[in-house]
């Protein structure tokens, strides 16, 4: 029965994956920036929302402090440490895009599996309405989706999520349209096996590669996309530790100190590149071909 | 070869120096001069007696005169459309006498008749300032030059009110034509005749240069909306705008050590504070709104969001202000006190602790309030430490006044800019009952003490000042044992212009006039 799974030749990919120095760099920076969220508590220098007189006791209050020794990044308008607030904010912001691209996998998978799966009817309404959704910027259906909501990160989560179900239903519905005949299932199908078993047993494992794929390259626009929606002020609450809501804050300010702009803005950086670094080291690896988003 | 380096330079920054045309008026090209005034918001409806925003009555100020005005530089009140006036020993009567050979900007001259007309306008329609011409009984016509008002009682700020915005003086003829487009197309007797304003891109005064005071110094003034603060900084730096208004403070701070930028700063008539809604528990008990108040840290506002300027508050009458009560003692800040009285409120009232709360902060900066975010921020921090924890929602400025007197906050940042220089602008306005109302009503907090409002009421209408003063004390006393709002900042009134513009000055009534600025001559 499984004689022609398609995720045989792993200890091929493997090695290809562990080659290539692009996929090095890319667990570096991931690796990183989910350290620094698990650990913000211990390796940051401040608390995220202390100011550093606060911190120090001075008598001198004052904003803006430039990088020092006891401020590696400077400080902010309200005085916070900036390098601080940055460790902090890569929790918000792998959370949110993790989160909401668990979320698009796991409505956009199941809804490109039946589609493929069934065809006629079902796939054609499937696909119109994320055609649909398609047509529209993502921007806009994130603004729709955050007016309909009071401010808070759900609702940022739930936009970036919905955003990205149709690349996964898409891409789902490709991997199983392309083993839809092959001999396995149509052996699995002459055998008797329920449509679920089928959907689930026999034809789920070939998405699992380009999922795999495309979470970890979304997991990249996941990041910008909360960050950006948090920076244009909607969704989110005020003040979190966030980079997006940082790079806003810091914008106002920017022809008195570019720091605090700096650190978030690179943070962004790097974890988009460690993400996209990593999810295109696994497609090479994986040897899978991707439609164009 | 440096000479014709410098040439070019010269050649180059020309234009940009000279955007708009503010090239002198050299005797030989007669080029028109035009000041460009950057701001963060646009007006929303140039009709007197239809606006409260700030950003209008810049625009009204250049547009129209009124009776009595403010002096140049000093808040004394001056003759204006009125070139004196005569009041009855009981204060009841005021006769004015209007200038000769006034004519509105569409030629129309002014009358008696066209003041008795714009008062009864404002009475009629007066939107968020009809209170403030209550007293006014009649309006009467004595002939073409002179007009009478009786009051209903004396009234100790009527000559004050009378130099505000929603007094000012629109032509009759403009305003019977089309009443509705007025407000599109305002028709005054002022320095600058309306041209033309597309919303949220620009608007255009011209000179008018039969003013009665003498043409202003440029022939044209452009106000452009430029909302993000930044861009205004570089705009001005470029010399694309002359004029910059509502910067941050730390902004201001840098800019003022760059080469032709000129920094001008004056105590604003102005207060800061944030509103408690009294009505809602567990904000209805008094200790809470004390703890509050003890937990915040003025000191950090000041020094921090503020950079420094901005000044700490105690009561909403700012220091400028007449009746100022020098004698109260600030609240200090303290953490174990205001942890006290929280706990205390809390036995009392039977809530626990830690409390939720929600804070409003409205998006744009004001004046009074010119870092919102970061002052929210401060608020939240100190209010941690005592166990009041606070979600931030930002409200765009559209909105935020309209929510705020239906009452739907707990928190909320507000602030206010005195029109008219007397206490009563600021307690009569934000603290009294008769300003609890869903459609626009200042009392933020919706504090109601009967106390408080009889003591309102009385020095509204008693011209003994020693008497006024006393009543204002005792109102400020009850005010700061009740807390109904925890008074912030009377923050500077700071603008940024090119060095080139002369002439004007910040007025301490935060009116921007620009009737006198004008462009330094180039040395030939």
């Amino acid at each position: 029965m499984t004689a022609q799974k398609p995720s045989a030749g792993g200890a091929r990919a493997r090695k290809r994956f562990c080659r290539s120095a692009k996929s090095w760099m890319g667990l570096a920076l991931v690796g990183l920036m989910l350290g620094a969220a698990l650990a913000a508590d211990w390796v940051t220098p401040y608390k995220a929302n202390q100011t550093s007189t606060a911190a120090a006791g001075e008598e001198h209050l004052a904003n803006h402090r430039r990088p020092s020794r006891r401020h590696w990044l400077g400080t902010d308008a309200n005085d916070y440490d900036v390098l601080t607030r940055v460790i902090y904010g890569s929790r918000l912001s792998l959370l949110a895009g993790g989160v909401s691209i668990l979320l698009a996998v796991s409505v956009g998978a199941p809804a490109g599996i039946a589609a493929g799966y069934f065809g006629g009817v079902v796939d054609a309404a499937i696909m119109r309405t994320i055609d649909i959704v398609l047509a529209f910027p993502s921007i806009l259906i994130a603004f729709l989706v955050l007016t309909a909501f009071h401010n808070g990160w759900t609702p940022v989560i739930l936009a970036v999520g919905l955003i990205n179900i149709p690349i996964f239903a898409r891409q789902v519905r490709a991997a199983i349209m392309t083993v839809r005949d092959l001999e396995y299932v149509q052996a699995a199908r002459a055998s008797g096996a329920s449509s679920g078993y089928l959907m689930w047993r026999v034809l789920a494992p070939a998405a699992v590669t380009p999922v795999i794929v495309l979470a970890t390259l979304g997991l990249g626009s996941a990041v910008i996309e909360v960050a950006g929606l948090s920076f244009l002020g909607i969704g989110g609450n005020a003040g979190d530790a966030e980079w997006g809501a940082m790079l806003n804050e810091a914008k106002d300010h920017l022809n008195t100190s570019l720091w605090p702009a700096i650190g978030p803005g690179a943070a962004i950086s790097l974890t988009v590149l460690g993400f996209n670094l990593l999810g295109d080291s696994l497609r090479d690896a994986l040897d899978i071909r991707l439609d164009a988003r | 070869m440096r000479l014709v380096f410098c040439l070019l330079g010269l050649l180059c920054l020309t234009p940009l120096a000279g955007c708009g045309g503010n090239r002198g008026g050299d005797a030989s090209g007669q080029k028109r001069t035009t000041l460009v005034y950057g701001r963060g918001g646009d007006a929303d409806i140039l009709d007197p007696v239809l606006t409260s925003s700030g950003e209008t009555v810049k625009v009204l100020v250049n547009v129209f005169d009124t009776l009595v005005a403010y002096d140049d530089e000093t808040l004394e009140i001056a003759p204006s459309l009125a070139e004196r006036w005569e009041t009855s020993d009981d204060g009841l009567t005021w006769t004015f006498h209007l200038r000769p050979q006034v004519t509105f900007h569409d030629g129309s001259p002014l009358n008696a008749e066209a003041i008795q007309f714009n008062f009864a306008r404002l009475l009629k329609k007066g939107f968020g300032y009809r209170a403030h011409y209550a007293p006014i009984a009649s309006v009467t016509v004595q002939d073409e030059l002179t007009v009478v008002f009786q009051l209903k009682y004396a009234s100790p700020v009527f000559l004050n009110n009378l130099a505000m915005f929603p007094a000012s003086i629109c032509s009759p003829q403009a305003v019977r034509q089309d009443e509705a487009a007025f407000g599109f197309h305002p028709v005054g007797t002022g320095p600058f005749k309306f041209q033309s304003w597309t919303p949220k891109q620009k608007l255009v005064l011209e000179a008018n240069t039969e003013y009665w005071r003498g043409p202003p110094g440029v022939d044209r003034v452009i106000f452009l909306p430029i909302d993000e603060s930044a861009i205004r900084v570089k705009q001005l730096e470029r010399g694309e705008i002359h004029i910059a208004d509502n910067l941050p403070p730390s902004e201001l701070d840098v800019l003022a050590t760059r080469p032709g930028i000129v920094l001008q700063s004056l105590p604003g008539m102005n207060v800061g504070y944030l509103a408690m809604q009294n009505e809602k528990p567990p904000l209805n008990n008094k200790k809470v709104r004390q703890a509050i108040w003890f937990a915040i840290n003025k000191r950090r506002l000041c020094e921090v969001t503020y950079s420094g300027h901005a000044r700490p508050a105690f009561t909403l009458v700012p220091p400028t202000v007449f009746a100022h009560h020098t004698g109260l003692q600030d609240r200090p800040y303290d953490i174990e006190r205001a942890k006290k009285l929280l706990a205390e409120a809390a036995r009392e009232d039977g809530f626990a602790l830690p409390l939720k709360m929600q804070l409003f902060a409205m998006q744009q900066p004001r004046p009074y309030m010119q870092q919102p975010r970061q002052t929210a921020l401060v608020i939240r921090d100190s209010l941690e430490k005592i166990g009041i924890d606070l979600t931030i929602t930002t409200i765009d400025l559209r909105q935020y006044w309209q929510r705020l007197s239906r009452g739907e906050h707990e928190l909320a940042l507000a602030g206010w800019t005195s029109d008219n220089n007397d206490p009563d602008n600021f307690l009569y306005a934000l603290l009294d009952p008769d300003n609890i109302n869903d459609q626009g009503g200042n009392n933020l907090s919706r504090y109601n003490n009967a106390k408080v409002h009889r003591r309102l009421i009385a020095a509204q209408r008693e011209i003994d000042p020693a008497v006024r003063k006393r009543l204002y004390f005792e109102a400020q006393e009850i005010i700061f044992d009740d807390a109904p709002v925890v008074p912030l900042v009377h923050t500077d009134q700071r603008v940024a212009l090119r060095a080139e513009v002369q002439g004007y000055k910040i007025h301490p009534s935060t009116l921007v006039r620009l009737r006198l600025a004008r462009f330094q001559k180039k040395s030939p």
